[in-house]
């Protein structure tokens, strides 16, 4: 692959490409197996530095631009800020959730029931029971099919514990799976949900 | 997009896609799986037109769950049936946050020995200063900018897979 393409993978995740460019560059990376995986692997490159500030807390930067290195930390301390939130907000909006369908459920003989559809808070997440289930494995992911956190009961009700979901999830999905005395999953039921203030 | 079928046909390209994706990172008796997983989540939850870069995050996702599974699965089978081929790297997305952190961390500083300036400009990626603000601080043209950061990027890429790190 040539270093044009290269460049423009990273132009167009940053979303600083014409409309006319992105147009012409998603044609292309459609019909391109190696511009697809340029493209994935740039973003699990940007996801890892997303994923390292979550490790080490998401600190400030506190970087002086090469050409400012001798420069008062002050001087640079606001627009850094700045350029945080302007990252944060993009960042934002690409991971939180934008489902097409409020809700939705399986076939199953299991009922899911809270949270379904629009909620306000998150806290517990039931259904109904289902014949022959001994017990049952939760799964809870977050807009993208991210597993955030999974749990197991032997009821048709649990609350995760309080760190286990981010303050900043504002909507996902959830499975239940029961399970039935051999370990095999006998029914499933999933669910979308959306927090609403 | 307004039809069904272009729907069906855009639908059909991004498989074909994801199905090149994932023969890189996973087993090939689990490719067409993840794929069909991701895809699913596509149709469901990304309306008409979903952006691109959402759509190869949730293979993204998929592939880091399907990873999660396997460990899950190895802790319950004894260290021979849990034995994984172990013919390509681990993709990164496979790495639980404190791997992937020391990973990056480890890798940017080694690259500032010989490099400071791509160090410099890793280290501000990963603390989530945006590639414009970066040009802007630094008073270089965005474009030349971008060529640098993919030169250090690909760096980076490069010292991650010598450690087994597929990025």
């Amino acid at each position: 692959m040539n270093e044009r393409n290269r460049v423009q993978v990273l132009e167009y995740l940053a979303g600083t490409l014409s409309e006319e460019e992105r147009a012409d560059f998603e044609r292309r990376l459609l019909a391109d197996d190696e511009l697809a995986d340029e493209l994935y692997a740039e973003g699990a490159l940007d996801d890892a530095f997303r994923r390292a500030r979550e490790v080490t807390g998401g600190a400030p930067s506190k970087v002086v631009p090469l050409a400012t290195r001798r420069l008062s930390p002050w001087l640079i301390a606001l627009p850094l800020a700045a350029a945080i939130a302007l990252v944060a907000i993009p960042m934002a909006r690409r991971d939180s959730p934008a489902p097409a369908e409020s809700t939705m459920r399986g076939s199953s003989g299991i009922q899911v029931t809270e949270p379904v559809g629009d909620v306000t808070t998150l806290g517990r997440f039931a259904w109904t029971g289902f014949p022959g289930a001994v017990s049952y494995e939760i799964v809870i992911r977050d807009a993208t099919g991210r597993d955030l956190w999974t749990g197991h009961t032997t009821t048709t009700s649990i609350v995760p514990p309080p760190d286990a979901l981010p303050p900043s999830l504002v909507g996902g999905s959830w499975t239940v799976r029961a399970v039935d005395s051999h370990g095999f999953e006998i029914e499933k039921g999933l669910a979308t949900f959306r927090v609403v203030p | 997009m307004t039809s069904s079928r272009e729907r069906e046909a855009w639908l059909t390209e991004l498989r074909q896609r994801f199905v090149a994706v994932a023969r890189r990172r996973v087993p090939e008796d689990a490719v067409e799986d993840v794929a069909q997983d991701a895809l699913r989540i596509v149709h469901e939850r990304g309306g008409d037109r979903p952006d691109l870069p959402w759509c190869f995050q949730v293979l993204r996702n998929t592939i880091g769950n399907w990873y999660q599974r396997q460990k899950v699965r190895a802790r319950d089978l004894s260290p021979e049936d849990a034995a994984l081929p172990n013919a390509a790297p681990t993709p990164l997305e496979a790495l639980e946050d404190r791997e992937v952190e020391r990973a990056l961390r480890e890798s940017i500083e080694k690259i500032g020995g010989g490099d400071t300036g791509c160090a410099h400009y890793l280290q501000r990626l990963m603390r989530g200063d945006a590639p414009a603000r970066i040009a802007e601080d630094e008073g270089l043209d965005p474009a030349v900018l971008y060529r640098r950061i993919y030169r250090c990027r690909g760096k980076l890429r490069e010292l991650l897979r010598e450690r087994g790190v597929l990025a």
